[in-house]
C-alpha cells in the first residue's frame, strides 16, 4: 500500500508540475505576443535576460515556446559559429544559437570566433535555467562571437551563387534586410522543417507544412512535453562515414558479353557450336532469334544436339531462307574426328565434311523434292512471291561420333505481296542414327498419352498395330482433322492439323462448295449432295481407328477404338428452295462436328500419369441453313473436347494392424491345444480351480 | 449503523459414489461435454484455427543497377534497347547509342535508413526517321523483409505504357506492391532467400526472347513485387529524345504468412475458454439440479453434519 500511495503522489505532483508549466508556458507566450512588437522590444528584454543569465555558466536549458520562433534563425545562425558577419547583419537573436552551440551540443567553444565581448550586450537569450549534465559545466566557457565581415555564411544550404543574393534564401548574406523584406519565405519559416532540410529557405512554406504544425498543436496539451533539453536524436558516428559503403552498394554493372564461339579442335559434345569450314576458314552457323520482341533481330548460334523451335516475326528480304541459299553453296559442316585432332591443318581431309542438302517441300510436307535453282527458285510477280519458305528444318544426322547429313527442309509457299511481316518458323532438330527422318516413327507417349501429343489412329480395317510400324506403307499415322488455311476449309486428310492429346480445341472455316451442278437437283438433293462432300471433307465417312495408349506397339486389337458417330441418328436433311431459286435453304444440315475423346489414367502408381484413351465419340450438331446460289458455302465448326474419366481418388482409412501372434506350443502346457485332450483334461482342471476360488472367498 | 458485505466464500457440498455407478457416468458425461462441446462449437463456428495472418512493413527496396527498356518503333525490327541483363549480352543489339542517359536516385526521407522512393530518368535519343509506339521498361529490385518473416528476394518491376502520338515524354507515378499468391512460410530468425536470384542475371537457354523468358520465369514465383500505376501522363510531339521519368514510392506492404503453433494457440485459446466457462456453469446447474434433487444416488457429505 505504501508504494501505491508513494506511486499516486508521485503521479498527482508530476501532473500538477505540467500543468502549471503549461499555464505558465501559455502565459509567456502571450507576453511574448503581445510585447514583441518589433525586434529592437524583442532585443531589450532578451538583453535583460542574458544579464541574469551570465552570472552562472550554463550546461544545458529548456527551450521554451519563446524561442520558439527564434529557433529557425538560431539553426541558420549556427552556421555562424567559425565566420565573421558585418555586425549589422547580426540577429538580435544570435545568443540562443550561441547557447545552442555551448549547451545543446555540450561543447565548448572556446576557439569559436568570439572575439570581442560586446556581442553580449546586443544578444538576447531567452528563459533559461540550469541543469548540470555530465559535470561538465565547469568546462564550458562563454566566448564571445563577433562574426567576421564580408565571409559567405558556409551553412547557409541555399546560398549557392557566390556573392550574389539567391532569391528566396533568407541566411544569404550576400541579400540585404532589404532583400529578405521581397522574399515571401522568410517570414513564416517553420521551425519543424528548418531542422529537417537544410533546403528549408525554399521549402518551408506552403499548405502541406502549415497543415502538420495545426495537427501537432492538436495534441500538444496533452501529454505534451513542453520542455525538452536532450536531443531528439544523438547521432554516434557522424564524423566516421562508412569508407566500405561502395562495396556493398548496388552499382553500375559492368558489362560482360561472355560469349565463347572460338573454335577448339575437339569432338561435339552436348551444348557446342556447329562449325562450318568456309573458303578454309572455320565459321560457326547460326540462324535468326527474337531479342526482346518477336521480331527476329538477333542471331544465334546452332548448338549441338539442342533442339530448338524459334518463331519470329521477319520481312520478306530477312527470310533465313535466302541466307541458307549462300550458306550451302559457300560451306561445308564440318565434325572433328581422331584423325583431325593430330593434324595440324584444318580441311575437309582432315576433318569429317558433310555437304547440305536442301530439300524443298510442300507446305505440309507430304511431297519433298532436293532443290533445284531453275525450279524451285523464289520469285515474286505483282500479287504473290512463290516458293517462300516461312518454315524450314534443320535436320543434323549424328552417328558415328560425327555429323553425317545436314538436311535443310524449306516448307515453301505462295504469299501475298502486299503483307509487310510474316512469321518465320525455324527448326533445328538431331537423329542419333543412319536412318532418313522419314523412317523414324514418332510415338505419342510410353505407355499412356502426354499432352500435347498427336494421337495415333488407323484407317486400316485390321492389324493396325502391323501398320502403324510398318513404314513401306507411307500411311498416315495421326489423326487430322479439318484445318483453316485462308479461312477456307482443308480436307482432313490434306493437312497437319494434328489433333493433339489434352488440348481442346475449336476451328472454324469456310467451306464452299465446288460442284456447280446441283442448282440441277431438287432442294433436298442438293442439301445432301453438300452435306455429304462435308461428310467426306471431315472424315465422318471413314472407319478410323484410334490408338487406346501412346505407344500402340502392344496394342492388341480391342486397343484400337473405332470412333463411334451419332450421324445416324441424325434428322433427316430436307431442303427448299427460297426466293426464285436463288436460295437455297437446307433444314438439319450438318454445321458442326464435335470430337469427343474421354480418357483416363490407368496407372496403378498415384504419382505416374498413364492416360489411355477408352472412347472416342463424333457428334453432328445440325442447324437450318439458307446458302445463296451465287455463293455456296457455310462455315462449320469442329470441336475437339477431351474429358478426363478418372474417378477421383478416394481413400479410405486403413484398418487395424493383423497382428500375427504366435505363442509357443508349450505355453498352455496344462491346456493342450488339441480338442481331444481339452476334453479329457480341462474338465477336472476348471473344477478345481473353482473349487480353490470358493474356498477361498 | 449497517453492516457491508465484504467477503463471502462457498460452502463445499460433496456428492459421492462408487466407480460403477450410475452418478459416476452422469458426471463422466457431463464433464466430457463440458470439455468437448466448446471446442465442437468454437470449430464448427469457422475460423477456430488461424488459416492466415498478415502484418504491415516497409520493405526495404533498393535498385539492382538491372534493367531493361524495350522501346518499340514503327519499324519491330529495330526497337531501341538498353539494359544491363545477361541475356541481353548473348544478343548482338544495335543502337545502344541511343541510350543516352540513365538516372537512378534512391530517397530515404525519412532517414531510417529503408528507401522510401526510387526515382528513375532514361533519356531516349529517337533517330528522325523512327516514331516510338510503346516502352517497356524492367527493373531489377532488391527487396528486403526484415522483422517478422525475413525474406530476402530479387525482384521486378514492369512499366508499360503505350503511346498513340509520337511522344516525347513520359511521366510515371506509381507505388511498389508486394504480391504473394502463397502465405510466407515465415520461419522466424531465418530469411526465406528462394527468389534471391536475379532473373536479369541469367542467361537465356530458351528460344523465347528475353522479355517473355523473364516474365514467363517471372510468373512462376509465388512472391513477387507489382508496379502499380497510380498516375501517368505522356508528352507528344517528336522532338528526337524520350525522357521517361519513373518515380516509384515504397510504402508499408501488407505480408501474409502462416501463424506458427504458439500463435494458433493464442488465437483458438481464448475462443475456447469463452465457450467452456458457459458449458461450464450451465453442466455445473445441471449437476447441481440432479444430485440435489437425487434423482441419481450419491452419498451427500455436507461439512457441518458427522457421519
Amino acid at each position: 500500500m505504501r508504494v501505491i500511495t508513494y506511486l499516486g503522489f508521485t503521479l498527482l505532483s508530476i501532473l500538477i508540475q505540467f500543468s502549471v508549466m503549461d499555464y505558465i508556458q501559455d502565459n509567456l507566450k502571450l507576453e511574448e505576443e503581445q510585447t514583441d512588437i518589433n525586434v529592437t522590444s524583442r532585443k531589450k528584454r532578451y538583453d535583460d535576460m542574458f544579464k541574469s543569465i551570465k552570472q552562472t555558466p550554463h550546461a544545458l536549458y529548456y527551450r521554451t515556446h519563446l524561442n520558439k520562433d527564434s529557433l529557425k534563425v538560431s539553426q541558420s545562425m549556427k552556421s555562424y559559429s567559425n565566420l565573421s558577419v558585418p555586425e549589422t547583419e547580426m540577429s538580435t537573436m544570435i545568443t540562443n544559437s550561441i547557447i545552442d552551440e555551448f549547451y545543446y551540443e555540450n561543447i565548448s567553444t572556446t576557439e569559436d570566433a568570439f572575439t570581442t565581448e560586446t556581442l553580449y550586450s546586443t544578444t538576447e537569450i531567452d528563459n533559461v535555467t540550469e541543469i548540470t549534465f555530465y559535470n561538465k559545466k565547469n568546462k564550458t566557457t562563454l566566448q564571445p562571437y563577433v562574426p567576421k565581415e564580408n565571409l559567405e555564411n558556409k551553412n547557409c544550404g541555399c546560398d549557392l551563387l557566390y556573392r550574389v543574393c539567391d532569391i528566396s534564401c533568407c541566411c544569404d548574406n550576400d541579400c540585404s534586410e532589404k532583400d529578405k523584406k521581397l522574399f515571401v519565405n522568410c517570414n513564416d519559416i517553420s521551425s519543424h522543417h528548418v531542422e529537417e532540410s537544410q533546403y528549408a529557405c525554399f521549402e518551408a512554406h506552403g499548405f502541406e507544412v502549415s497543415q502538420r504544425e495545426d495537427e501537432i498543436n492538436l495534441y500538444d496539451n496533452l501529454f505534451c512535453i513542453v520542455k525538452n533539453n536532450v536531443p531528439s536524436k544523438i547521432n554516434l558516428n557522424s564524423k566516421w562515414p562508412d569508407f566500405n559503403a561502395a562495396d556493398k552498394a548496388y552499382k553500375w554493372h559492368k558489362t560482360d558479353t561472355s560469349r565463347n564461339t572460338e573454335f577448339e579442335r575437339k569432338p561435339y559434345v552436348y551444348g557446342d557450336t556447329i562449325w562450318v569450314l568456309k573458303e578454309g576458314s572455320i565459321w560457326y552457323i547460326d540462324m535468326p532469334s527474337p531479342t526482346v520482341n518477336n521480331y527476329c533481330s538477333g542471331r544465334r548460334p546452332i548448338l549441338f544436339l539442342k533442339e530448338e523451335n524459334i518463331e519470329c516475326t521477319v520481312l520478306l528480304k530477312d527470310l533465313e531462307m535466302f541466307q541458307i541459299f549462300r550458306t550451302s553453296q559457300e560451306s561445308h559442316c564440318i565434325s572433328v574426328t581422331e584423325q583431325s585432332l593430330n593434324s595440324s591443318v584444318l580441311n575437309c581431309s582432315t576433318l569429317h565434311c558433310t555437304n547440305w542438302s536442301i530439300v524443298i517441300c510442300d507446305e505440309d510436307g507430304s511431297k519433298c523434292n532436293y532443290y533445284n535453282k531453275t525450279v524451285h527458285e523464289p520469285s515474286c510477280n505483282e500479287s504473290y512471291c512463290v516458293n517462300i519458305a516461312l518454315q524450314l528444318e534443320y535436320i543434323f544426322y549424328y552417328y558415328d561420333s560425327k555429323i553425317t547429313n545436314v538436311t535443310i527442309k524449306l516448307f515453301v509457299k505462295n504469299v501475298a505481296n502486299h503483307i509487310p511481316f510474316m512469321t518465320q518458323v525455324v527448326n533445328v532438330r538431331f537423329i542419333m542414327a543412319n536412318v532418313s527422318i522419314d523412317e523414324i516413327i514418332r510415338i505419342s507417349g510410353n505407355p499412356g498419352y502426354l499432352y500435347g501429343l498427336p494421337v495415333i489412329s488407323s484407317a486400316a480395317e485390321s492389324n493396325h498395330t502391323a501398320q502403324f510400324f510398318n513404314n513401306t506403307y507411307r500411311q498416315k499415322r495421326y489423326l487430322t482433322q479439318l484445318d483453316n488455311i485462308d479461312g477456307l476449309c482443308v480436307s482432313y486428310n490434306k493437312t497437319v492439323n494434328f489433333v493433339d492429346f489434352g488440348i481442346n480445341k475449336r476451328i472454324k472455316c469456310r467451306y464452299i462448295h465446288s460442284k456447280t451442278d446441283w442448282l440441277k437437283l431438287n432442294s433436298t438433293d442438293a442439301c445432301e449432295d453438300i452435306e455429304n462432300q462435308i461428310k467426306q471433307l471431315s472424315g465422318l465417312t471413314e472407319k478410323i481407328y484410334v490408338s487406346a495408349l501412346g505407344n500402340p506397339a502392344d496394342n492388341k486389337e480391342k486397343d484400337w477404338i473405332l470412333i463411334t458417330s451419332n450421324i445416324q441418328e441424325k434428322d433427316v436433311t430436307y431442303g427448299q428452295f427460297l426466293a426464285n431459286n436463288s436460295r437455297l435453304r437446307c433444314n438439319n444440315f450438318i454445321v458442326r462436328i464435335s470430337y469427343v475423346f474421354t480418357f483416363a489414367d490407368v496407372s496403378e502408381v498415384v504419382t505416374k500419369r498413364e492416360y489411355k484413351i477408352i472412347a472416342v465419340n463424333t457428334e453432328v450438331a445440325t442447324h437450318n441453313v439458307t446458302i445463296s446460289a451465287e455463293d455456296v458455302s457455310t462455315v462449320l465448326t469442329i470441336d475437339t473436347n477431351f474429358v478426363d474419366g478418372t474417378k477421383p481418388k478416394e481413400y479410405e482409412y486403413a484398418g487395424g494392424p493383423h497382428l500375427n501372434i504366435y505363442l509357443p506350443k508349450d505355453f498352455f502346457f496344462p491346456f493342450p491345444s488339441d480338442a481331444n485332450c481339452t476334453n479329457k483334461l480341462s474338465v477336472p482342471l476348471m473344477t478345481l480351480c473353482f473349487t480353490i476360488y470358493y474356498q477361498i472367498k | 449503523m449497517g453492516l457491508y458485505k465484504l467477503f463471502s466464500c462457498n460452502v463445499e457440498i460433496q456428492y459421492k459414489s462408487c466407480l460403477l455407478s450410475k452418478a459416476m457416468l452422469f458426471t463422466l458425461v457431463t464433464t466430457l461435454l463440458t470439455i468437448i462441446l466448446p471446442f465442437l462449437i468454437a470449430y464448427r463456428s469457422r475460423g477456430f484455427w488461424l488459416r492466415t495472418h498478415s502484418y504491415y512493413e516497409q520493405p526495404s527496396v533498393r535498385f539492382a543497377y538491372e534493367y531493361l527498356l524495350v522501346a518499340e518503333t514503327n519499324d519491330p525490327s529495330q526497337p531501341i534497347v538498353c539494359g544491363e541483363a545477361a541475356a541481353l549480352n548473348q544478343e548482338f543489339v544495335n543502337g545502344e547509342e541511343n541510350c543516352v542517359q540513365i538516372q537512378a536516385q534512391e530517397h530515404d526521407f525519412n532517414e531510417d535508413g529503408k528507401n522510401d522512393a526510387l526515382e528513375l530518368k532514361f533519356i531516349l535519343k529517337v533517330p528522325q526517321e523512327k516514331t516510338i509506339s510503346s516502352v517497356l521498361v524492367i527493373l531489377a529490385l532488391d527487396f528486403q523483409l526484415k522483422t517478422t518473416c525475413p525474406l530476402h528476394m530479387q525482384s521486378l518491376a514492369f512499366i508499360r505504357e503505350s503511346f498513340i502520338l509520337p511522344p516525347t515524354g513520359l511521366k510515371h507515378y506509381g507505388d511498389i506492391e508486394f504480391y504473394q499468391i502463397t502465405d510466407l512460410p515465415c520461419v522466424r530468425n531465418i530469411i526465406d532467400i528462394i527468389y534471391n536470384n536475379s532473373l536479369m542475371s541469367y542467361s537465356k537457354r530458351s528460344s523465347e526472347n528475353i522479355v517473355e523468358f523473364i516474365m514467363t520465369n517471372y510468373f512462376q514465383r509465388q512472391f513477387t513485387t507489382l508496379v502499380k500505376t497510380l498516375y501517368s501522363n505522356g508528352y507528344s510531339g517528336h522532338t528526337g529524345h524520350l525522357k521517361i521519368d519513373l518515380h516509384l514510392r515504397i510504402p508499408e506492404m501488407e505480408v501474409k504468412y502462416t501463424p506458427n503453433f504458439l500463435q494458433e494457440l493464442k488465437w483458438a485459446w481464448p475462443q475456447y475458454l469463452s465457450l467452456a466457462f458457459i458449458f461450464y456453469w450451465i453442466f455445473n446447474r445441471i449437476k447441481m439440479f440432479v444430485f440435489n434433487h437425487r434423482l441419481l444416488m450419491a452419498w451427500k457429505v455436507v461439512p457441518w453434519k458427522k457421519h
